[in-house]
């Protein structure tokens, strides 16, 4: 294969009348997925001939039909990019403007803000799965696409408050996806609840996993989390088997004992990426699910998912952290300490990878593009690129990586990569602020912000509101606190340590 | 006992404005982890179990609902 949609062709020629992916309202075969995002891909040419490789952005809620859309852009020879629908306006004037895109796919209820955030290009309102004129197919641009050419691009934190667009190629989610679906004995009985919202790269394989090997997908709102008692239901009642979530996910199931009332039936599967997922919490799962499968995975979103992994196959105590593993397929993980040379083995240092599951580079910044993704320093014979995770690691006794820390400020909050710069830039914008802070306190999973005010304090609920109109809810602090001074290190910084302490 | 709640709810979900009758689930004030920090901290203040099997949204409508879910389990 040299492109996503010649997957969906495979599908509609091997199983046309399975059900293909559905959610609370919609259910489609693979025929009739076929169709749709057949339909939306000439839409999307009718509207812009000659668009090709070019962004489109997804503005909706998830549902199936903004599924179809997902794949509709692809379709028509171009990538998709989609954006949070509830986004702060002020972070969504940035990335519409970073991204200049001709053409976005918005559920009604997106107009507004698209406009308000001053995107001037035309729009696909989806409002429902559009009607069929026939079956016979056009081109529309789909048969040039190379395996190197972007598939889609996903906003993610940045550490100066301008969000980087990670833009991701076709051949770096067909290695992904033949190796997950190969190695973790994926097939067309398996029935997937997808937890991660589009724009989230945790949901890349719920996309694909149908088109590459025939399962079927279940899209669940946010609002199943809320009551977990109710989720379990609604999985049984689908027939779930399998799970991609991300960790802070799975422990809402933990959290209370409510597996001792009702438990998934017939799970095969779990796979977690995007965070560490606590041990205590993997052994409750464990427990109720002794012939369950459990997979820690590890990737940063510039590797497609997933670039290590981890099948558990020993027990570990609750205090004992999961190793994420060993490389997926196609891929090298080099260790290197701060000179650029391989690290021995035991040694910390810098996980970095090679393999054509890397990034195209992020959108328009060939200055950050390059800071990220550089020569391999082991050779100077030919282009070589490695990404520089900035994820510190260590390999075990058994060559099993494992994590240690960020070389940097970033971190990871319910599954959610943040900059904590982003949220500090972004303080700064409030005429008081003298100086401020951001700070992680892992312990009870709450961002602090810590802030020196000319006017002396406070103004925590102003602060709040500011930070509000420009971040998602996820990197909103849990609480401000105004002080006189922030404590400073030997070198004159803010420092962290010492208000982490104190958190 | 809705002023204690509306505290409660103040820890979780500060700095922003609840009245008794807003709408905690559809404005989004309380989501799938403050859900959780709710049901700890409502367990904990009132000696009481809030029954898992039955966990459902119109018991967290609002600080009236939530009151007299709690109120029931008293």
């Amino acid at each position: 294969m040299t492109n996503l949609t010649q997957y969906l062709d495979l599908q509609n020629r091997l199983r046309k009348d399975k059900i293909a992916v559905k959610d609370g309202e919609t259910t489609l075969t693979f025929g009739e997925l076929y169709q749709q995002v057949n339909g939306i891909g000439q839409k999307i040419v009718d509207m812009e001939p000659g668009l090709f490789n070019s962004p489109i952005i997804i503005f909706s809620p998830k549902s199936v039909v903004a599924y179809c859309a997902v794949l509709g852009v692809l379709w028509s020879g171009n990538y998709y990019v989609p954006i949070d629908i509830e986004m702060p306006i002020d972070r969504l004037k940035l990335i519409v403007s970073t991204l200049g895109a001709r053409l976005a796919l918005t559920s009604p209820n997106g107009i507004d803000a698209l406009n308000a955030a001053g995107f001037c290009g035309r729009t696909i309102v989806l409002d429902a799965l559009i009607p069929l004129k026939s079956d016979v197919e056009v081109p529309t641009g789909r048969e040039k696409i190379l395996d190197v050419d972007p598939a889609y691009l996903l906003f993610t934190s940045g550490s100066t408050g301008i969000p980087k667009g990670v833009v991701i190629s076709h051949r770096a989610v067909i290695d992904y996806m033949q190796w997950q679906c190969a190695t973790l004995h994926f097939d067309e009985s398996t029935i997937l609840a997808n937890q991660a919202p589009f724009h989230f790269d945790a949901s890349m394989p719920d996309i694909y996993t149908p088109l590459v090997c025939g399962a079927t997908l279940t899209l669940l709102e946010n609002q199943r989390f809320l009551f977990p008692n109710q989720l379990v239901e609604f999985l049984n009642q689908n027939q779930v088997n399998t799970l991609i979530w991300v960790p802070s996910a799975l422990m809402l199931l933990t959290a209370k004992d409510y597996f001792a009332q009702n438990t998934i039936k017939g799970l095969r599967l779990v796979m977690f990426c995007g965070e560490v997922m606590p041990t205590k919490h993997l052994n409750i799962w464990r427990k109720y699910y002794p012939d369950t499968v459990f997979v820690n995975l590890y990737g940063p979103t510039e590797t497609a998912y997933a670039c290590t992994y981890y099948v558990i196959d020993r027990d570990f105590p609750d205090t004992e952290p999961l190793p994420i593993g060993k490389p997926c397929q196609n891929t090298e993980i080099l260790i290197l300490n701060e000179w650029d040379q391989q690290v021995s083995p035991g040694e910390t240092g810098e996980l970095c990878v090679r393999g054509s599951s890397l990034s195209l580079g992020y959108y328009g910044d060939i200055v950050k593009t390059n800071t990220a993704f550089v020569q391999s320093p082991l050779h100077t014979k030919y282009r070589d690129l490695i990404y520089r995770t900035g994820d510190l690691v260590r390999q075990n006794e058994f060559g099993e990586i494992l994590y240690v820390g960020r070389k940097d400020f970033q971190i990871k909050h319910r599954g959610h990569r943040i900059e904590l710069g982003e949220i500090e830039a972004v303080a700064y914008g409030i005429a008081e602020m003298e100086q401020c802070c951001a700070v992680y306190d892992e312990e009870k999973q709450q961002i602090i912000l810590y802030c020196v005010l000319s006017t002396g304090g406070g103004m925590e609920k102003d602060i709040y509101m500011h930070l509000k109109k420009h971040l998602p809810i996820y990197m909103l602090p849990a609480k401000i606190q105004c002080k006189d001074t922030l404590p400073l290190n030997a070198n004159g910084k803010i420092d962290r340590l010492a208000l982490k302490n104190q958190a | 006992m809705e002023k204690e709640i509306l505290a409660i709810l103040g820890t979780i979900a500060p700095y922003v404005e609840i009245h008794p009758n807003t709408k905690l689930l559809e404005e989004g004030i309380l989501d799938s982890i403050g859900m959780i920090l709710l049901i700890n901290e409502l367990e904990k203040t009132y000696a009481i179990a809030i029954p898992l099997e039955r966990l459902k949204a119109e018991d967290f409508a609002t600080i009236t609902d939530i009151a007299s879910l709690v109120k029931r389990l008293l």
